[in-house]
């Protein structure tokens, strides 16, 4: 059962095709990496399936709705969230703020003007789960600018599950980390992908091959190839892709 | 335990170390003789402190709120005179009417954020300015409207208050601060008041955390409006008139600058400290030289290059760098 | 009839004006982000220079002279203080540069003097010419010849020069100019320079039809202000267009409804800003989002 489709997504910059004629289904339960090399309009393709910049054709199906035109926070609510490539955090609130945020906007607070946030114990209580759940327990005062790169990457995909997302699509999780924590992160993934869909655009191609159940390949804004990890493995047009560059498919 | 270090810190809050100050400001020798000029910067510290809430909180930079404290200060008047001489209906009516144009600007700038922002609040405040000077039926134009007197507060059969004495309405307008300051703490400790942090920081990951941050802008930028007007309605109250003058961008800068000269930006209660001495140095400049103006805008260029976190962001140093 | 034509022509005059005064404007903005205060001052000590060098060296001199001083002082604020402010918050730039333009003002008055002055058309133009359907002020007709002259300039320097192309395109769009690795923040003073020096030349030349006083700094940013938002930030004709539209709306309501002459370029504005957020020919820009 695909719980996201689009159809025929388009998006000009200028004269630049970012995104062209994309077609896909994600399937519910299933973990999908999209890969492919720099510029292939991957992160472009989220930008738009989220919201944040709207197609030039084209349309995105959730859940057998049709959120093309949505903003950003309706998405959010409908149950797609997202993680950023480039580090996108409150980075000089601290990091309690930083989670409480997204746990106090997805248990549907927000707009109280007049009651000051310490009454509000089931967001607080959450916020202190899940800092501890990823094992930043002490460090709630800390600004986040001042925590390690590797926290950070971890609460930078944290912050995305505030929301309780059905759908989560992450960018580059794994960017710039050491094989430690990427294995961390990996194995996160994989135990996240149990509980909801993911749509994860990756590099790494070993993590992409261990976690996927499903790959699309994207290039020059088209996808290029799609299907499972011994798929693409073998796929020709996908190696003649990669030739060259930094990325091995053997 | 719980309930004690709330206690705790509740009495530790420098609010009420500002309080008393202002309290005991008109026994203190010699400047404790300038009653009015203390009135006047309790009514800018309630003015700064609210627009803190759109600049500091938010991020937002409104070059235009000179426009509502006017809309404020003329509503009173205009009430008063043709309306009903009472003090109450005034002031409502200055806050009420200030609110609601400040929430109908807010529509046109709540998607905007930087320089477009800015520009179409100070292009919106002349509107409003030439309102003021041309509608001569409503605003007395040019010459503006006088003899807005200050009417007592009586509580039949028990007491009377007389306004018009100057000791005593400043200490109503300091109740009215102290209520107000009250509310501005609540609200920026609020959730409503988290999600305006996060808008400054990053709105953008405020909108994926399902935030709807335009209407949080115009909720902030309304908000500010509403003490603006208060403001302006106990400035008219204060010198008994209005004149376009309350309207002009002159204001709009006076604000955004003793929020920024106390350190607005990094701390509750820079407001409050700007505005002290933003007024009270520009009286006393402005009775010592007629050239003042040269001072007053080199004060303005000297605060954005060596201490733009303002006064408290300089003795603060390195600890806090941004609002909380 | 004539009339109206007269205000429809004095209309297209002032915004000749207001289109030269709105270029500097819109150059410096869309360029550096600067709101630039500052502006309106540098046209009135164009004004105030052309009244006192007029009697030393006349109004052909004073002309180029005058200008000259203003781009000077332009310059040397641009290099003293107002470049620390560029990629900081909006707010910095606008409240310094209005810092200066207060302080600056005062000078003006400690300088020249409170009261106003007027300033003498030169003598060859005194009069008005007889141009078949109406007569018209000698001067003015000057006045719009010069300003199309220069408005010309400046579009030859932006389409026609390479260095011209360069700030075209940082004025919607400065990310690129950076990446393109140019000497930043020499063409920045450059065009903070160019800004200054039409602000003065604006002022120089509308000084024998405005009455100059060291508050026509104030009247003339405003009208600015306006015009770049209607006109769309950084953009040529954008300034020219709104120029003209803001000089002809405000002239030709002046005669028919004087009271809201003032008000008539901010409805503009705002009719314009609820269906085309950027501006008659503005680019999506960095700023807005």
């Amino acid at each position: 059962m695909a719980i996201l489709t689009t159809q025929g997504l388009t998006k000009d910059f200028g004269g630049l095709r970012a995104v062209d004629s994309v077609t896909f289904d994600i399937e519910q339960g299933k973990l999908t990496s999209v890969i492919g090399p720099n510029g292939a309009g991957k992160t472009t393709l989220y930008n738009l399936v989220t919201g944040l910049i709207k197609p030039d054709s084209g349309r995105i199906i959730f859940n057998g709705e049709d959120i093309t035109n949505l903003p950003i926070h309706k998405i959010v609510k409908k149950g797609i969230s997202r993680s950023f490539q480039i580090l996108n955090l409150f980075n000089e609130l601290a990091l309690f703020e930083n989670v409480w945020l997204g746990v106090q906007s997805q248990q549907g607070h927000g707009p109280e003007l007049f009651s000051t946030t310490d009454k509000f114990s089931s967001v607080k209580e959450e916020t202190y789960r899940i800092i501890k759940e990823i094992g930043l327990s002490g460090k709630e005062e800390v600004p986040v600018k001042l925590l390690s790169y590797g926290d950070r990457r971890i609460l930078e995909i944290t912050i995305s599950l505030t929301a309780k997302p059905s759908l989560l699509l992450l960018d580059e999780p794994t960017s710039g980390l050491m094989s430690e924590d990427r294995k961390r992160i990996s194995e996160f993934m994989k135990k996240l992908s149990s509980q909801l869909t993911l749509i994860v655009v990756e590099h790494d191609m070993d993590v992409v091959l261990s976690i996927s159940d499903h790959i699309v390949v994207m290039h020059q804004g088209k996808i290029l190839a799609q299907g499972n990890p011994d798929e693409i493995r073998g796929n020709d047009k996908v190696q003649e892709a990669y030739l060259g560059g930094q990325y091995c498919l053997v | 335990m719980a309930s004690r270090n709330r206690w705790s810190r509740w009495i530790s809050n420098p609010m009420w170390f500002v309080f008393i100050i202002f309290v005991f400001f008109p026994f203190i020798p010699y400047i404790g003789r300038y009653i009015s000029l203390g009135t006047e910067v309790i009514l800018w510290s309630l003015f700064a402190l609210g627009f803190n809430i759109l600049l500091g909180y938010t991020g937002l930079p409104s070059f235009g709120h000179g426009a509502f404290f006017g809309i404020g200060a003329y509503a009173a008047g205009i009430f008063f005179l043709r309306v009903y001489k009472g003090l109450w209906i005034p002031l409502m009516m200055s806050i009420l009417i200030a609110g609601f144009f400040t929430a109908l600007v807010g529509l046109l700038v709540a998607k905007k954020r930087g320089i477009y922002f800015a520009l179409i609040t100070i292009a919106v405040s002349q509107v409003f300015y030439f309102i003021a000077f041309r509608w001569e039926e409503l605003t007395g134009g040019e010459t503006g409207l006088s003899g807005i007197d200050r009417v007592n507060i009586s509580f039949p059969n028990l007491f009377s208050i007389k306004l018009s004495t100057p000791i005593n309405y400043y200490y109503f307008v300091l109740v009215i601060f102290i209520l107000c300051t009250l509310l501005i703490w609540k609200i920026v400790h609020s959730p409503f008041g988290k999600v305006l942090q996060a808008i400054r920081e990053n709105e953008i990951r405020a909108k994926y955390l399902g935030y709807n941050t335009a209407v949080y802008k115009w909720g902030a930028f309304t908000i500010s409006g509403f003490f603006a007007g208060l403001a302006g309605g106990l400035y008219t109250l204060l010198i008994n008139s209005a004149f376009p003058f309350v309207l002009d961008w002159t204001q709009s800068g006076n604000v955004v600058m003793m929020t920024l000269l106390g350190g607005g930006t990094v701390n509750f209660f820079g407001p409050i400290l700007g505005a002290a001495i933003f007024i009270i140095s520009r009286d006393l400049l402005s009775t010592y030289w007629e050239s003042w103006m040269l001072i007053y805008g080199l004060i303005f260029v000297f605060v954005i290059l060596f201490i733009p976190s303002g006064i408290l962001g300089l003795i603060g140093g390195k600890k806090q760098t941004i609002l909380r | 009839m004539t009339e109206f034509l007269s205000f429809a022509v004095n209309g297209l005059v002032l915004g000749l004006i207001f289109a030269v005064v709105a270029l500097g404007f819109t150059l410096i903005l869309g360029v550096m982000q600067v709101i630039n205060f500052t502006h309106g001052i540098l046209f009135a000590f164009g004004a105030y220079f052309a009244f006192t060098l007029q009697k030393f060296v006349g109004f052909w001199w004073a002309l180029i002279v005058a200008p000259i001083f203003v781009g000077l002082i332009g310059l040397v604020l641009e290099r003293l203080v107002i470049h620390r402010t560029y990629g900081g918050n909006p707010l910095f730039g606008l409240l310094l540069t209005f810092g200066l333009a207060t302080a600056l003002e005062e000078v003006i008055r400690m300088v020249w003097g409170k009261p106003g002055y007027s300033v003498a058309a030169p003598r060859f133009v005194a009069g008005s010419l007889d141009l078949g359907f109406m007569f018209y002020s000698k001067y003015r007709l000057l006045l719009a010849a010069l300003t199309i002259i220069i408005i010309l300039l400046v579009w030859l320097f932006l389409e026609k020069t390479p260095y011209g192309a360069i700030i075209k395109a940082g004025a919607s769009d400065s990310e690129m100019v950076m990446a393109l690795g140019k000497n930043l923040p020499r063409m920045r003073t450059f065009v903070f320079a160019i800004g200054s020096i039409l602000a003065g030349v604006a002022g120089v030349i509308a000084a024998p039809i405005w009455s100059v006083r060291p508050t026509m700094g104030t009247f003339i940013l405003m009208p600015a202000f306006v015009i770049v938002v209607l006109g769309g930030i950084g953009s040529f004709w954008g300034s020219v267009i709104a120029g003209l539209i803001v000089g002809m709306s405000t002239s030709i309501s002046v005669m028919f409804w004087p009271r809201i002459s003032d008000i008539i370029p901010y409805v503009l504005m705002a009719i314009i800003l609820l269906f085309r957020p950027r501006g008659l020919m503005g680019e999506k820009s960095v700023l807005e989002v």
